[in-house]
């Protein structure tokens, strides 16, 4: 192809210059000869012969283009008879680049000649130079010329020059709309990806994905999210939608984690990040080991109740620290009433000890237990039940035998008589 | 323990060395007893001698404070329920439920003795024809007479069919009929039934009608125990004879001699009889007396074998025993009487009035009965007999209450200490008795009386 | 329930008042004290006969009174509720009982049931109406709060001196007793201070609970008869039994 190109650039510059040194020479002449007209050309590199009322004109107006591969352009000829008189006028392509294809229409039928009236406006956009650029081509700036021929020996030559642009070239893509999603733990997250098919033929991708452990990745297509797939088929210059969820495991700590999608076919490999920031969620939770939010007490005795401290968070928390609220004079101790890190998803036993006051009447009293950091608290009600001692009971049942057995040593000694 | 029924021993009742005590008071002291079996034994003495503080602690109702005492071998304190289960108890005023029947009444006795049934309700019918009111069996008790009362407890104590009886004043306040009836079936329930009963009363006429043996109390001693006729010996023993006189003249000169006979203890005047109370039989002497200075006898009879003068007797030794105790009469005081009431005097001697107006003593005294009685007692001048004076002695008694003064003369005496000093001729001796006093009227050698009171 | 307490005694009083003297009176008592029986067996069957009616008095009436209410109401009581009304009915015969004993032992020493009646009915007239008055003002002179000082500072002894005199009385023994049992929403028979209540939530008090609540009334009121039976049961061995 270079040399191809070289080539035709080779050909281009001497053609021009020789134009050029001829139009000069002309134009001078023309110049010093009487009036002349001059037809511009617009495009750089392309001149146009205007011969002094002999000759014809194929132009267009927009000789210089830009392109992709595979394209196909259409040009649209104008004709300029300087005699204003018709004429039939042979056209042919002087050169085109290989692989290139390209043929003069006339409404919609291919043609070699056209006949112009030499009517300016009725000659114009008579013929249209279809012309396709395939596939393959690479980037660059190609040449066409064309050949106009009239019937009375005039000619004409025009040279199109394209420019193809690579990037429209041949990849496919696979790419996500947001690949950058943010959430808490415990949500799933849901990409909206796009696998486009740029190639020319019907590709099988197949679809993987880097999970760290731990993390469900499902990939579906977005038309019908129940059925995972593994690979794909995508049609060639088409694209497939899929939805992609990433489940983090419950335990996800705070961060960003990077999962790297990948649709590989035969032909190509297509790489895809999805980004996941887990935020940090803080929550505590208190409770105690069998659930039980009531215990009973008894004046003045220590009434022991097990604390499960969880950290439900993904985050490590730091300085829990334990409190209470509890009738008047009463004493609540714990047995560790700071925890200085309590990590996430991670439980710890505290005991609390309850002291109801000496004053305290029977019956239920509320005690309140607080467990807290400096992001998130939890609090609950206890429902201590004060009862008195039984040993009361026992005191009362050893008087009354006391008394009886003092009643009974009375009989012995005065009765039975 | 000994066991009812192997061992029948004849002393049904022992008591040995019975002791009660309320304080510093002696109740009971040192009681000493045995009642045989079968026989009807009569606890004699006045109110508070300790009778019934002796039944008491005989059912176990009282604990002695010394001694012991056991029915039929059981003790009577430590087993109670052994010794009431044979012996019944009749008390004085003996109460019953007056809304129950007799039946009632005698059922529920039963019950508590442990009988029941058929043989319970024939027993009640059988008491109740024995004691005799078979015809009020279904009366209510409050409307029974005292005797039929009295028949009724009868019928109660024998519920149990009881191996002893004891009787508490049983007699007490029982029409004439009734109380002989009673006497009778006593005197039944011991000879017939063969059961042992102790009659504690002071009724002694009925006492001796049915008692084998008495024992008599006196605060709290048992002066003496035995049959009457024992006592009657011990009496004559102990020398206590009395002499029931009556002589014509009755001067000086024989109460001097009287007074003179050894072992005379003291004389007193009944109406016109002189009781002459001794240590031995003074009759041959007296007799031999009376014959050789011509005095007339009207009536001499020894005296004994009464109940009532064996009670009487032994209340005057121990009476004796009590003023010989209470009173210094080694030192006899003479109080003088003034022509005033004299309140110390009086008190001494437990007098109500003492006086002396001119020539005549005035003394009241509280007679038996609590009446106020008094005497008047003229001393008489040199040459006047003593017998006049004894004579006066009754005389001026107060004409209306002469009888109940010789009543009261006549119960509960005792004599003064005979001091030798005032055995002088012409001098009267008056006798100190419980509720009357008579004073020693002593005609000293000189033209006054005096009249003074040895205790 | 307070008419119980007040009246309540009249029934053991009148089983009472006359047991040994109307006996000694009419002399029935020697005779009976001389059967082969123990003679505390007297004393005893007294107190016990008279137990037995009242206990029978009061149960029967209590149950009877339950029916009509089940009948009335169609409501049923269950288990706990049938306790407390058994434990009610039981206080009350402890209750009747030491008033009987006291009869019984007022009718040991004196020697008129006349005098014992009247004696006894002047106690029961005292511990019910007088008592209370006593304890006010026996607590008022030691801690007087009718000064704004006295107030401040004598208020909880006042009411707790006040309560401990009128504790004396086994008529307010039992009526506090007896309040407690029946109604289980009292969780205090003291005084209660505010700070005592803070954070107490309303509740009721188990059959257990209720029942420590009032153990020293209970041992107070059955002590109290045992030593009431007991005096007279001395009196009444130690006695001599005489006629006159």
């Amino acid at each position: 192809m270079k040399g191809v190109r070289n080539l035709n650039r080779k050909t281009m510059w001497k053609t021009a210059s020789v134009l050029l040194s001829a139009a000069m020479l002309f134009s001078s002449v023309a110049v010093y000869a009487t009036e002349e007209d001059e037809t511009e050309n617009l495009t750089t590199g392309t001149t146009a012969s205007a011969e002094v009322l002999t000759g014809i004109e194929m132009n267009t107006d927009y000789p210089g283009m830009s392109a992709t591969a595979g394209d196909t352009l259409s040009f649209s000829l104008d004709f300029i008879s300087a005699d204003g008189a018709g004429h039939d006028i042979t056209l042919t392509t002087e050169s085109l680049p290989d692989g290139w294809e390209g043929y003069f229409k006339g409404s919609s039928t291919e043609i070699s000649k056209v006949h112009i009236t030499g009517n300016e406006s009725n000659d114009s956009g008579l013929v249209t130079y279809s012309l396709t650029i395939p596939d393959d081509e690479e980037d660059g700036e190609y040449e066409v010329v064309l050949l106009a021929t009239s019937d009375t020996g005039d000619t004409d030559t025009l040279t199109l020059t394209l420019n193809v642009s690579a990037e429209v070239r041949g990849e496919s893509s696979f790419s996500s709309e947001y690949p950058e999603q943010e959430g808490a733990t415990g949500t799933s997250f849901s990409f909206d990806a796009t696998l486009i098919n740029n190639r020319t033929i019907d590709q099988t991708y197949s679809l993987s994905t880097e999970t760290p452990s731990g993390w469900t990745v499902t990939i579906t297509p977005s038309d019908d999210t129940s059925t995972a797939v593994a690979s794909i088929d995508v049609d060639a210059e088409s694209s497939q939608g899929l939805t992609i969820t990433v489940t983090p495991p419950e335990t996800v700590e705070k961060g960003e984690y990077t999962i790297p999608v990948t649709a590989s076919s035969a032909n190509e490999t297509l790489k895809m990040e999805l980004t996941i920031n887990i935020t940090g969620t803080y929550d505590i939770s208190l409770s105690t080991s069998s659930g039980l939010l009531s215990f009973d007490a008894y004046e003045n005795k220590e009434s022991s109740v097990t604390l499960v401290i969880t950290n439900n968070g993904n985050v490590d928390l730091t300085d829990v620290t334990l409190s209470s609220s509890a009738p008047t004079d009463w004493e609540v101790t714990f047995s560790e009433s700071t925890i200085d890190t309590l990590e996430a998803g991670a439980s710890v036993e505290v005991t609390a000890y309850v002291t109801p006051c000496e004053d305290s009447i029977t019956g239920d009293y509320e005690t309140d237990i607080t467990v807290s950091t400096s992001e998130t608290s939890d609090t609950v009600a206890f429902r201590v039940s004060v009862k008195t001692s039984s040993t009361w009971g026992f005191v009362a049942l050893g008087i009354i035998i006391l008394l009886v057995i003092l009643l009974a040593l009375i009989f012995k000694k005065f009765g039975r008589r | 323990m000994a066991d009812i029924g192997s061992e029948k021993n004849d002393h049904v009742i022992e008591m040995s060395h019975l002791t009660k005590r309320y304080g510093k008071k002696v109740a009971v002291n040192d009681l000493t007893l045995s009642i045989h079996r079968g026989e009807v034994f009569g606890l004699l003495g006045p109110n508070g001698a300790g009778k019934t503080t002796t039944i008491l602690m005989l059912l176990g109702l009282t604990e002695p404070s010394g001694g012991q005492a056991t029915i039929e071998g059981m003790d009577c304190t430590r087993d109670p329920l052994g010794v009431k289960s044979i012996v019944g108890y009749l008390p004085d005023n003996a109460g019953f439920y007056g809304d129950m029947t007799g039946h009632q009444n005698l059922r529920f006795t039963g019950r508590l003795n442990g009988l029941e049934g058929q043989e319970l309700e024939d027993r009640i019918e059988t008491l109740l024809k024995r004691v005799d009111i078979e015809y009020a069996g279904d009366q209510k008790v409050g409307t029974y007479s005292k005797g039929m009362r009295q028949r009724l407890g009868v019928a109660d104590v024998l519920m149990k069919d009881p191996e002893v009886i004891i009787m508490d004043e049983p007699t007490l306040g029982i029409d004439p009929e009734g109380m002989r009836k009673l006497l009778i079936l006593i005197r039944e329930l011991a000879v017939e039934d063969g059961r042992t009963i102790l009659i504690s009363s002071h009724q002694l006429q009925q006492i001796q009608q049915i008692c084998d043996r008495v024992g008599i109390f006196i605060e709290g001693n048992l002066i003496v125990e035995g049959t009457l006729r024992e006592l009657e010996e011990h009496i004559r023993k102990e020398g206590s004879y009395l002499l029931e006189l009556t002589v014509q003249p009755l001067d000086d000169q024989l109460l001097g001699m009287l007074y003179q006979q050894e072992g005379v203890k003291k004389i007193e005047k009944e109406g016109d009889k002189f009781m002459i109370t001794s240590k031995k039989d003074i009759r041959p002497k007296l007799t031999q007396f009376l014959g050789e200075n011509g005095y007339t006898v009207y009536h001499l009879h020894q005296r004994g074998g009464d109940l009532d003068e064996i009670y009487r007797v032994y209340f005057e030794k121990a009476g004796q025993a009590d003023e010989r105790s209470s009173y210094d009469i080694q030192n006899p005081r003479r109080v003088r009487f003034g022509k005033k009431h004299n309140p110390a005097v009086c008190r001494y001697f437990g007098l109500e009035y003492c006086q002396k107006p001119a020539g005549k003593w005035r003394i009241d005294f509280k007679g038996q009965t609590g009446e106020r009685l008094y005497r008047s007692v003229r001393a008489f001048s040199q040459g006047n007999g003593g017998s006049a004076a004894q004579q006066t002695l009754s005389d001026y008694a107060a004409p209306d209450r002469r009888n109940e003064f010789r009543k009261s003369v006549r119960g509960d005496q005792r004599a003064v200490g005979i001091d030798k000093r005032l055995s002088v001729p012409g001098a009267l001796y008056v006798q100190r008795q419980l509720d009357s006093v008579f004073y020693v009227i002593h005609r000293t050698a000189g033209a006054n009386c005096r009249a003074g009171a040895w205790l | 329930m307070s008419f119980i307490a007040l009246l309540g005694p009249i029934v053991g009083l009148a089983l009472g008042f006359d047991a040994i003297n109307s006996e000694r009176q009419s002399n029935t008592l020697n005779r009976l004290v001389a059967q082969p029986i123990y003679r505390d067996s007297i004393i005893i069957g007294k107190f016990l006969a008279g137990t037995a009616v009242i206990a029978i008095v009061i149960y029967t009436m209590g149950i009877a009174l339950g029916a009509v209410g089940v009948l009335a109401t169609g409501l049923t009581p269950d288990g706990e509720e049938v306790l407390r009304i058994f434990f009610f009915l039981t206080f009350t015969v402890v209750y009747i009982a030491f008033w009987l004993a006291l009869a019984i032992l007022f009718s040991t020493i004196c020697r008129h049931s006349a005098t014992s009646a009247l004696v006894t009915i002047a106690l029961w007239i005292f511990f019910s109406i007088f008592m209370s008055l006593l304890a006010t003002i026996i607590a008022g002179a030691v801690y007087p709060i009718n000064t704004y000082y006295g107030q401040m500072f004598n208020q909880v002894n006042y009411y707790t001196l006040k309560l401990n005199l009128n504790r004396i009385s086994p008529y307010y023994l039992y009526s506090e007793a007896v309040t407690t049992i029946m109604n289980p929403s009292v969780r205090s028979v003291n005084v209660v201070t505010t700070s005592q209540l803070v954070g107490a939530i309303s509740s009721y008090l188990s059959l257990g609970q209720s029942l420590l609540l009032v153990w020293p009334h209970l041992v107070g009121l059955i002590a109290e008869m045992i030593v009431a039976f007991g005096c007279s049961y001395v009196g009444f061995m130690r006695q001599e039994i005489r006629t006159n």
